[in-house]
């Protein structure tokens, strides 16, 4: 899953704002009991996904999570028993788990993935680094984002290198992850650690670390569309806390 | 500019001297190549110069190192990096951002450069190295060529004096390097910004006159602006060459008996791109095959291809007679033999002998005869000493000549080699590619003497291909090149041939200069265990 450049309204919105969305809205479906909540995010999420012109189904893995969530739905609905019966064997104690538990799964997996496919990497640092995250901490997040599928390329590179100097990798069971573990971490340690001091030394003699602050290129400024969705994000907030507070009192 | 005064440094507090009592005066506005073999000390004398040796590592220094007005020794790495900056051979491991005017702009944002400023001298160092155009791509977007052109842009954004490239067109192939190499002349006449290049293919350098320096033993050796004495072909026609298989162009093999590699219209797609395309090949017993084409042209797809690792969208693919497709990577192992081009990925095993036996062992082959070749075999390559040692303490060339070792020990009929030679002086050359003719012959790899004389040896045992780019090392050692590019092989033909009509189709980086097919003059290194 990783960024797909684009001109819609949520790849414009400001990622600070987009961040505090995801936050809030995870918080939100765990925090809140109701099952038809999960359920909603989850559908605006997709319906978002669209806007954004992004095909849900198109997002990797994402068949992978939605039979996980199905299952979940269906093991909930299976044992739980309690409740006033909805369809055969099905109660209402055991579906409204059921929904709560897959719905927060896929609600979480797919706002997620709103937010990496819409928000570029680099923008996301510069905007915390803009509201006052100490770029090293920045830069920490830009660099793992870079150096990820540089490792992911060298670990293929290494499991093919040992495939054709007969390691039986391409055999089932349990062998093959005590080949894969055996043969594998070594050199991809190695060639972490180098690649690690390589860029290390590329960024110091560029001057990384010699300032307390820096200036940016890169401007991320927010937009009227930036306070509006901030403004809506305060009043949802706003009204979760009064909600919570008059069924308290 | 640059100023060593007697410099020694060796790595660790004991050990052999990396550097040995190096003087050198580089002035403003010079283009130097520092050329040697490898374990020279190449790198070693960049990183002194860039203030990455002493204090920042492990070591024992004698001597100074002066650049500007800097001490290297005394000054932080920030302000030696103002002066001087250096580009690393993988640009890959020099980027920390993720856009090329990100990457640009990196080291002056650092340095709290205004951002109007920013914008200026992004704008001019892009124009200075022709990357206008890659304003607003992505850093993984980018080729190889590309991307190393974004690292120097992004140095000489930041003005320093001097540029340094830890070999920059190590992963080029012959048309980028040489385009390359005349940008980095042009910035230097146009900027008057000093230059030094580490560099083994010179080829593409020394016709843009560069002052040469030569390290060897880790001393400078010589120190002349005359390119001609450092323009040999070191594998030319002579007696010693001649008894070693090298130095004679290799004719074509006949073609009879069953083809070791038969190929009929092969298509490999990755994603939406298609990496080959309608490829049909056959290669024989005896051939050494060149495969030679610009980066992303499919060579390395194509290697791959044979060796079951990626799987084919259409056609077919036989190896020794039997059919890839349906074996799993690891039975066709003991058929085929696979070097890949970084060596570092093919070192597993704790020890340098280990090592030499991972392959025999995993495929079941190891017995008392192995074990006896393995052993001379290391001898010749000089790792007996190593045998000990892990692999990840060899050299780069010491790495090369291991995993070659490694993957011809089991015997496999076909062998694919993917730029076995990069980074190699000639001396790993001559001895790699000894090994190989002696391989590729049926006689024992491991004896220098051997004259393949019984019925049986005089077969040929099996057939390599081999990715390089290196013409020389073609028109002396290879039988026939096949130019891929584009996902096809647009051109397929014994050697002399082939470089006649690449230089017809104005495709001349890949082929050698005339004078080299010719004769050629100059030093002549010999294999090892001569």
């Amino acid at each position: 899953m990783k960024y797909q450049p684009g001109q819609s309204t949520m790849h414009r919105l400001h990622p600070a704002v987009k961040l505090a969305w995801l936050l809030w809205c995870t918080v939100a479906v765990f925090v809140f009991s109701a099952p038809t909540l999960p359920v909603i995010a989850a559908g605006c999420a997709v319906a978002l996904l669209w806007w954004s012109g992004v095909a849900p189904w198109r997002i990797p893995g994402i068949q992978a999570w939605l039979t996980l969530g199905i299952g979940i739905l269906f093991i909930q609905v299976a044992f739980i028993r309690q409740g006033d019966p909805v369809v055969g064997p099905v109660t209402s104690a055991g579906l409204a788990a059921g929904l709560r538990a897959a719905g927060r799964l896929l609600a979480v997996i797919l706002m997620s993935a709103l937010f990496v496919i819409t928000t570029e990497p680099f923008s996301l640092a510069c905007a915390l680094m803009g509201i006052g995250l100490p770029y090293r901490w920045g830069f920490a997040l830009v660099t793992a984002l870079r150096l990820a599928p540089v490792f992911q390329v060298e670990a293929h590179h290494v499991y093919r290198a040992q495939l054709v100097r007969g390691v039986a990798y391409d055999t089932t069971g349990p062998r093959r992850w005590w080949l894969l573990l055996r043969h594998l971490c070594l050199p991809l340690l190695v060639s972490a650690l180098r690649t690690a001091h390589a860029l290390s030394l590329s960024m110091e003699g560029r001057a990384f670390g010699l300032h307390r602050r820096r200036t940016y290129l890169r401007q991320v400024a927010a937009g009227r569309r930036d306070v509006v969705a901030g403004g809506l994000l305060v009043l949802s907030i706003g009204l979760a806390v009064w909600y919570v507070w008059t069924r308290a009192t | 500019m640059i100023h060593f005064d007697q410099f020694s440094w060796r790595f660790g507090s004991a050990g052999t001297w990396a550097l040995r009592d190096v003087s050198l005066r580089i002035d403003r506005g010079e283009f130097v190549a520092v050329a040697g073999p490898s374990g020279s000390g190449k790198t070693t004398l960049a990183q002194a110069m860039c203030g990455l040796l002493i204090g920042r590592q492990a070591g024992d220094a004698r001597g100074n190192v002066q650049v500007g007005d800097h001490d290297v020794a005394a000054a932080p790495l920030h302000q030696v990096a103002q002066s001087i900056g250096l580009v690393q051979q993988n640009p890959e491991t020099h980027f920390a951002t993720l856009a090329v005017d990100d990457e640009i702009a990196f080291g002056m944002e650092n340095r709290c450069v205004d951002p109007d400023q920013i914008h200026r001298r992004s704008a001019e160092a892009m124009q200075l190295l022709s990357i206008t155009h890659l304003r607003d791509r992505s850093l993984p977007t980018l080729s190889g060529g590309e991307k190393q052109r974004v690292a120097i842009a992004s140095i000489v954004a930041g003005d320093p004096d001097v540029l340094v490239l830890d070999e920059p067109t190590a992963s080029l192939d012959p048309q980028a390097s040489r385009d390359l190499f005349h940008s980095l002349a042009d910035l230097c006449r146009r900027t008057g910004l000093t230059v030094v290049i580490i560099e083994h293919k010179l080829a593409h350098l020394l016709p843009l006159n560069p002052r040469l320096i030569r390290l060897e033993g880790s001393r400078v050796a010589a120190d002349t602006l005359d390119a001609t004495v450092y323009a040999p072909d070191p594998l030319r026609p002579t007696d010693a060459n001649a008894a070693h298989g090298l130095g004679a162009t290799a004719g074509p093999v006949p073609t009879s008996g069953d083809p070791v590699v038969d190929m009929s219209r092969v298509s490999v797609a990755l994603g939406d791109r298609t990496v080959l395309d309608d490829v049909s090949l056959r290669v024989w017993p005896g051939e050494m095959v060149a495969m030679l084409g610009p980066n992303g042209g499919g060579k390395t797809t194509l290697l791959h291809s044979l060796m079951g690792l990626v799987p084919l969208a259409g056609g077919s693919i036989r190896v020794c007679g039997v059919a890839v497709s349906p074996n799993t990577v690891s039975r066709l192992a003991e058929q085929v033999g696979l070097v890949f081009q970084n060596a570092d990925h093919q070192l597993f095993a704790d020890t340098v002998w280990h090592e030499t036996l991972f392959a025999v062992r995993n495929l079941k082959r190891l017995d008392a005869g192995i074990e006896k070749e393995a052993a001379r075999l290391l001898d010749r390559a000089g790792l007996s000493p190593r045998e000990a040692d892990h692999p990840y303490r060899l050299s780069w060339g010491e790495k090369r000549r291991l995993n070659l070792i490694s993957a011809i020990l089991h015997r496999p009929r076909l062998l694919l080699l993917d730029e076995p030679f990069a980074g190699q002086d000639w001396e790993n050359v001559a001895f790699l590619l000894d090994v190989l003719r002696r391989w590729l012959s049926g006689g024992p790899a491991d004896r220098p003497d051997d004259t393949p004389n019984s019925a049986e040896q005089n077969q040929p045992h099996g057939a390599c291909l081999m990715v390089t780019h290196d013409p020389r090392i073609v028109l002396r050692s290879c039988t026939r090149v096949l130019f891929v590019s584009d996902g096809q092989v647009t051109l397929d033909a014994p050697v002399p041939e082939a470089f006649n009509r690449l230089r017809q189709a104005g495709h001349d980086a890949y082929a050698p200069p005339e004078r080299v097919c010719a004769s050629g003059s100059g030093q002549q290194p010999q294999p090892r265990g001569e």
